[in-house]
């Protein structure tokens, strides 16, 4: 450590005097510089012909070896592709050899050895065709290398496409092709990152330099930018100063993982550069590099810090003779035309293929959609659909299992214990594809009071979701509740639906009338407004949003376009919940149903407890409560010591409870949403009483299917007189069945939400849909 | 004359010069235009400054003085006139920049003629543009004769009570006397102070309260103390007086300056005469010869040189040409006080002497230390002489042995093995320590039971056995034994077995804590120190006899809940994240029953929350147990905070930690930081975090829901305009 602090401080002076020049050459350019270029995108090549340039120095063994793949895989391609070897002034018997062995190469003889990039510089030069392939004599090809790297430059934008690259078995691949920079503490790092399985998927991904001798370049640009530059000679890094030089002017450089070569690392460095010459070789070029072309924001810090890295990395005196190139390094960087594309856009692009592929590809799903083919269908869920533990995982089970008849439906959702992810078979046999990430509790450092959808942050999640976007493509999105919508970032512009199924901050104004504490009700507010806002942000993220009733519409209707909202309703499986024999009923037995972790069910029974069941068991003392339904909190389960309630937790089939219960009762005061609790009672034939807030947005009608009162003494006499008066209860629960059948039958629900994907995806609308609006603009 | 003068272009009788540069540049102005027009009427214009008069009184050849106040623009006590017919002339010496507001206000002067006036004397028509550069430049060079004018030129003069602070050497304040006598008044009263008598001076200066100041600065090393002595006294007036005799009062401006000069010139440094003292540290031809070389170019030709030596050496030195003084002593023990009182009387600017390496002359060698002089030279063996530093001075007592004895090792290394491990281990650490890398020519003394002596005996390099019996009384005797052989490093090895521990405690006796050289199981070797001592009182028992376990085992410390724990435990167990290891868990007692029937855990460590003492053995057991893995889930919620401390407690070679997701990475020094900072960032574990988040919550909450009401509002204007459309159609564009 002293050393290095020692080395810092001798160094210190040079490298302040560094960042002065570096400033003084930005300084200079900016004035001189005309104006910010702009690069127009060349011509999309189709099947393109090309050039093979190999660049050989007494490698007639390697040339043994590279020579008879290439030959076969040009014949194979049967296009009349150009083969040319640049012989760099080889003493071996590599030129008649040639001539002996394969006449039909083409060969450039140089009189001397001119470095890597001089050498490449005149092949291209003499090329005939418009891309130029350039090898190495120890890249081995292999079957199929053409094809993909050819297929890149149908993109007008590509400059060069790179070839994914092996090693001889037994040797460690240092080498894959997907290529990365880094600048940390102040020193660069060159890395090629391991090929994953979307990289062979994608046919092209950016990376950031295009290895200079297993690519393909677009011979105009290549000679544009003046080739390789001759600073770097004898070799290393011209090709990734050429490629960076490139994307500063916009053009691409991108990986074809399917094209594949083998390497014989340094075979012919190795011949004239020992092992510390080769470091010494490459730490001064990536040095000179990062020198000319990295942004001054990058270039101080690392010009303030690398002396303590000058020793271990390079040697000072290594350093000191590095810098005997700065006049020509600075020249470099002040005679480079204006930029593009900022070093921060490019760093994004090739550290996050994903965002990339959203910039230049966000059409990506129409050209690859078969016509005619099936909807594919990308769920994004905060709950795993499950039947049996709440509604909202219920609907959204219940809408799958039957749209995933029409469509490919890949399903990604949040898991919130071990016994969860068991629950995946349920799900397993509608979905092609199911990924599931456990949920945490996660408290990101917000600065306001209350965020509503902060805890639904979750960093795999987003990591798991870009993986597979990276693989897939799909047709339409469906987020699955409001906050899925905090992942949209991550897609492009595909067609999307959101599922409301409560409005949030419609569900936190209905706890205002109910709170007595001022400053309570003042923070309710606040928290409605906050919800709001954040609630709006998130449906403004989507094409489509769906609620399940319309007084959700309503509340959002003043917010959002009315094209923009759909309703669907939740719905009730009628075969699945049916009337119980009339022996099951256990007289004066009330039933309350509900999942617990969602707040307005314990202010329900809290309000039922204290002030409609004392009235109900003074007229009637043999009264009983059931109180059913996962997770209640300890408040809850201490209504159970009260006589005459029962609360029986999480049961396996609530039917049993249905049965039994003579009357179903639903004294909801907060919440909004469909209440698939009365959907149940109504498919189960029971006699319900309820709040009116219950029954917002479901077609309940005092007296006919349902009794409504809002008030204690209403709810208890309503009560009293259905518990003393079976018919009635039998009326009601005929009345009510009817309508669950008529109007909340899943089949006819998972319809109109295939329609809807249907509408999403056509950019005009359908021809209802269309039809709809001009109604509506009429009147 | 005037008339004459008018018609050969130059100025008239009635003359004005203007102060428009420093008041040194301007009487020596004076003077010229004096000599220059003898017979002319001369008024000047003078800056309203206190100190004018007093310089006025030194140079009465003005005629009449006006007086222009810059800062009120005024002039005291009216402008000078000019009419046609005697009409004014206005000399400007532009000799140094600045003083714009007086040049500005003598040019409004209705009908006066502009001059400029240079060193030499001779005036020329000033115009405009000229005028102007003159504000921000000196339009001519000093002359030579300027610089002689300046060494004379009288300051004011110093305060009544003045201290004299020698701070550079004697010669140059002699030189110098001339300068600051001047200024000094008659009845002035004269403070000497010499650096020796700092204390003591400081103490006098503060009851005297001196009102003046002259201190040194002639550019030679030390006197620091001295030269900020006044400043720090706060004497109100201090003058500097610099290596070539020039004077000025020291004011910020004035001293920056003097500095700045100081960077860019350098100094000049003046012909000294500097005593220097020569102790004769080695023989007399060195000495002789060292003597010379000092007195030759370019060290110090003009030096006088006192040579302290012995009485028996005096006269070849006296004999020398190169020697002023000789101060001799004989081998009495008073002696040594009265050469040292000589030598400080000499008060020498330098001490030098000869450090050659030999071991002689040690207590010579001392004195030249312990005199402590400023200055210090030192030649080396081959007379190359270097001042002594600080650096300097820790090579001098590297190579010079001084009072100490000298250590010339010839004989081979001598090394002492203790035997605590078998045979065949011993006899290949012994081969290790005779390899090339280590000690090839080492003697060794090996320290075994008298068993083992033949087959230790028959080893190449084992030159001496000390063997043990059973009896109590060995110990001692192989102790001093042992001692007695004095070795330069101490052996043994270190497996972990519990065997051997007596000698093992041997081995820290007899000299390992600061010359022990280690092997582990392995028979990998390393040197004893504080950073090593660890590894070895952890891995072995020691005194303590207790079973070490060295075991390939990981050890998971439950800091998440039951299903996580779990899910991390059939983690660890596949091949991929502990290779196979055996795994045991640290959990509470209650728990025991949920982990008692997992197939891959080797063992479980219950503690029991209310048993302290229980959990404190528990605790040493692992402590004291090495293990390959600790591993635990650091999933960033605040629980299990004692456990999660026990993962860095914990002795392993490796630290696997799992996050959230229970993806385990091993635990490193650069993430650390991740794990302590970006986590508890992450889970808001940090309280200093929350605390703050809850501060700005509270501070943004009124104006957050100010915003979200007057948006809502916003909002409900444009429903009511009908814009909301657009602006959602907008919206959902961008998205």
């Amino acid at each position: 450590m002293t050393g290095r602090i020692v080395h810092w401080i001798l160094l210190l002076p040079v490298q302040i005097a560094l960042a002065l020049l570096g400033l003084s050459v930005e300084i200079l350019r900016g004035f001189t510089l005309p104006q910010r270029s702009r690069t127009a995108a060349g011509p999309p090549l189709q099947d393109p012909v090309c050039s093979i340039v190999v660049l050989n120095w007494n490698g007639r063994t390697l040339l043994e070896e590279t020579l008879p793949p290439l030959l076969e895989e040009v014949r194979r391609s049967g296009r009349d592709h150009e083969v040319l070897v640049v012989d760099n002034g080889s003493d071996d018997d590599s030129l008649s050899w040639l001539a002996r062995h394969f006449p039909e190469v083409g060969v450039l003889a140089l009189p001397s050895n001119l470095g890597f990039a001089e050498g490449n510089n005149r092949g291209v030069a003499a090329a005939r065709h418009p891309i130029v392939i350039l090898l190495n004599n120890d890249m081995i090809i292999h079957p199929g290398f053409l094809r993909p790297l050819l297929e890149g430059f149908a993109d007008p934008r590509v400059f060069a496409v790179s070839s994914q690259i092996h090693f001889p078995a037994g040797k460690r691949r240092e080498e894959t092709g997907n290529t990365r920079a880094r600048v940390r503490r102040g020193r660069l790092g060159l890395a090629h990152l391991p090929i994953e399985e979307y990289h062979l998927r994608r046919s092209c991904l950016p990376v950031w330099w295009a290895g200079g001798g297993s690519s393909a370049f677009r011979r105009e640009r290549f000679l544009e930018l003046g080739g390789f530059s001759a600073l770097y000679s004898p070799c290393y890094l011209e090709d990734t100063d050429l490629s960076y030089r490139a994307w500063r002017r916009g053009w691409h450089c991108v990986l074809a993982a399917r094209s594949e070569v083998t390497h014989k690392h340094r075979s012919s460095s190795r011949q004239r550069f020992q092992q510390r010459q080769l470091e010494v070789l490459v730490a001064e070029r990536r040095l000179w590099y990062l020198w000319q072309n990295f942004p001054l924001h990058i270039l101080l810090p690392h010009l303030l810090l690398y002396p303590l890295h000058a020793q271990e990395e390079l040697g000072v005196g290594n350093y000191w003779r590095s810098l005997r190139r700065l006049p020509r390094v600075l020249w470099e960087r002040f005679r480079q035309p204006g930029r593009t594309v900022s070093h921060r856009q490019l760093r994004r692009w090739v550290n996050d293929p994903l965002a990339y592929l959203n910039d230049f590809q966000p059409d990506r799903s129409e050209r690859s959609r078969v016509p005619g083919g099936r909807l594919r269908l990308l769920v994004l869920s905060a709950y795993l659909p499950h039947l049996g533990k709440h509604g909202g995982a219920g609907r959204v089970f219940q809408l799958l299992s039957r749209v995933a008849q029409q469509t490919d439906v890949t399903l990604v959702s949040f898991v919130e214990t071990p016994e969860e992810q068991e629950e995946v078979a349920q799900v397993q046999p509608f979905c092609r594809r199911i990924e599931t990430v456990f949920r945490k509790r996660f408290e990101p450092l917000s600065l306001y009071p209350y965020e509503p959808f902060e805890e639904f942050h979750c960093a795999s999640f987003r990591e798991r979701l870009r993986e597979l976007l990276l693989e897939e493509d799909f047709d339409a999105v469906h987020y699955e509740w409001t906050q899925m919508a905090l992942y949209s970032d991550l897609l492009p512009p595909w067609p999307s639906l959101l599922t409301e199924i409560e409005v949030n901050y419609a569900a936190h104004y209905s706890l205002v009338p109910v709170e007595r504490h001022l400053l309570r009700k003042v923070h309710l507010y606040y928290r409605t407004l906050q919800t709001l806002y954040r609630e709006l942000e998130m449906c403004r993220r989507v094409g489509q949003v769906v609620c399940v009733t319309d007084a959700d519409r309503d509340f959002l209707a003043g917010y959002l376009e009315p094209s923009q909202l759909k309703v669907i309703n939740t719905g009730v499986d009628t075969g699945y919940f049916t009337p119980g024999e009339e022996a099951l009923i256990e007289p004066d037995a009330l039933v309350y149903v509900g999942a617990f972790r969602h707040d307005p069910n314990v202010d329900a029974m809290r309000f039922f407890c204290r002030e409609i069941f004392p009235l109900i068991r003074r007229e009637r003392p043999q009264t009983r409560l059931y109180i059913v339904g996962s997770s209640p909190p300890r408040e809850i389960q201490r209504l159970g010591e009260h006589p005459g309630i029962t609360v029986t937790g999480f049961v396996r089939d609530i039917r049993d409870y249905y049965w039994r219960a003579q009357v179903v009762v639903v004294p909801l005061r907060t919440g909004v949403g469909i209440r698939g609790k009365i959907l149940e009672g109504w498919a189960a034939g029971k006699a319900m009483v309820a709040t009116s807030q219950a029954c917002l947005g479901i077609r309940a009608q005092h007296g006919e299917n349902i009794l409504i009162a809002d008030r204690p003494e209403p709810f208890a006499r309503w009560t009293l007189a259905l518990l003393r008066h079976p018919e009635h209860c039998r009326r009601l629960g005929l009345a009510g069945r009817e309508t669950a059948r008529r109007y909340y039958e899943w089949d006819a629900l998972a319809g109109e939400l295939s329609r809807t994907y249907l509408e999403t995806l056509e950019p005009g609308g359908s021809p209802e849909r269309e039809q709809r609006e001009k109604e509506e603009v009429l009147s | 004359m005037s008339h004459l003068a008018r018609a050969s272009g130059l100025p008239g009788d009635h003359l004005l010069i203007v102060q428009c540069c420093h008041l040194p540049h301007f009487f020596f102005a004076v003077e010229k235009l004096r000599a220059r027009f003898p017979d002319s009427h001369v008024e000047a214009v003078l800056l309203d400054h206190p100190h004018t008069d007093e310089y006025l009184s030194h140079f009465p050849a003005l005629a009449r003085v006006h007086r222009w106040n810059s800062k009120r623009r005024v002039w005291i006590p009216a402008p000078p006139e000019s009419s046609p017919e005697r009409p004014l002339d206005l000399i400007l010496p532009l000799l140094t920049r600045g003083y714009g507001r007086i040049k500005h206000a003598v040019t409004e002067l209705a009908g006066a003629r502009l001059w400029e006036l240079d060193y030499r004397g001779s005036l020329t028509r000033l115009s405009r543009p000229r005028l102007r550069r003159s504000r921000w430049q000196a339009l001519h060079p000093a002359t030579g004769e300027f610089s002689e004018y300046l060494r004379v030129f009288p300051h004011r003069s110093l305060g009544k009570r003045v201290a004299i602070l020698h701070s550079a050497d004697a010669s140059l304040i002699e030189s110098s006397r001339s300068t600051w006598e001047r200024l000094l008044r008659e009845d002035s009263e004269l403070i000497h102070l010499q650096t020796h008598q700092l204390l003591a001076q400081w103490r006098i200066l503060r009851r005297l309260r001196p009102d003046s100041a002259v201190i040194f600065c002639s550019g030679q090393r030390g006197f620091w103390k001295l030269k900020i002595l006044p400043a720090l006294l706060g004497v109100p007036q201090i003058l500097v007086v610099n290596e070539n005799g020039h004077a000025f009062y020291l004011r910020a401006r004035r001293l920056a300056r003097f500095l700045y000069d100081r960077v860019r010139n350098g100094v000049a440094q003046p012909p000294l005469r500097p005593g220097i003292v020569f102790i004769q540290t080695e023989d007399l031809r060195h000495s002789i010869h060292a003597l010379r070389q000092l007195r030759q170019p370019p060290l110090f030709p003009k030096s006088e040189v006192a040579v302290v030596c012995h009485e028996r050496d005096r006269h070849h030195f006296e004999a020398l040409a190169e020697v002023d003084r000789v101060i001799g002593y004989t081998n009495r023990l008073t002696e040594g006080w009265r050469v040292f009182r000589e030598i400080r009387r000499f008060s020498p600017e330098i001490v030098s002497a000869v450090f050659s390496g030999r071991p002689v002359f040690r207590k010579q060698k001392l004195l030249f230390f312990l005199l402590g002089n400023r200055r210090s030279l030192a030649f080396n063996a081959r007379l190359d002489c270097h001042w002594v530093g600080w650096r300097s001075l820790a090579r001098l007592a590297r190579h010079e042995p001084l009072l100490f004895p000298a250590e010339r090792p010839s004989s081979p290394v001598r090394g002492l093995f203790i035997q605590t491990e078998d045979l065949r281990h011993s006899e290949h650490a012994l081969h290790v320590l005779r390899t090339p890398k280590m000690f090839p020519q080492a003697e060794l003394a090996v320290i075994c039971h008298q068993q083992h002596r033949p087959y230790f005996e028959s080893l190449p390099g084992v030159v001496q056995v000390i063997p043990y019996a059973d009896r109590f009384s060995d110990g001692w005797r192989v102790f001093w034994r042992g001692r007695r052989f004095s070795p330069q490093f101490v052996s043994a090895i270190f497996s972990g077995r519990p065997i051997f521990w007596k000698q093992k405690f041997l081995f820290f006796l007899i000299g390992g804590f600061w010359k022990g050289f280690a092997f582990n199981a392995s028979l990998d070797g390393y040197w004893v120190t504080l950073r090593t001592l660890p590894r070895i009182l952890r891995r072995e028992p020691l005194l303590f006899g207790e079973t070490a376990e060295q075991q390939a085992e990981a050890l998971l410390l439950q800091t998440e809940d039951d299903a996580q724990t779990m899910e991390a435990i059939r983690r660890m167990a596949s091949e991929k994240v502990s290779g196979g290891k055996r795994i045991s868990l640290l959990c509470s007692a209650e728990k025991r029953g949920v982990f008692q029937g997992m197939p891959e855990l080797e063992r479980i460590h219950a503690y029991h929350p209310s048993d302290w003492r229980a959990n404190w053995r528990l605790l040493r057991r692992l402590w004291r147990t090495h293990r390959e893995v600790v591993a635990a889930i650091y999933s960033g919620r605040p629980i299990f905070r004692f456990q999660k401390m026990l993962l860095f407690l914990l002795p392993a070679d490796g630290r696997l930690v799992f996050n959230e997701n229970l993806d385990c990475s091993y635990l490193t020094r650069s993430r650390i930081g991740s794990l302590v900072w970006f986590r508890q960032l992450e889970a808001s574990q940090a309280r200093g975090l929350l605390w703050l988040r809850g501060v700005l919550k509270v501070l943004l909450y009124v104006p957050r829901f100010l915003f979200l009401a007057a948006w809502l509002t916003r909002q409900k204007l444009k429903r009511a305009r009908g814009d909301v459309r657009e602006d959602a159609t907008r919206q959902a564009h961008r998205f």
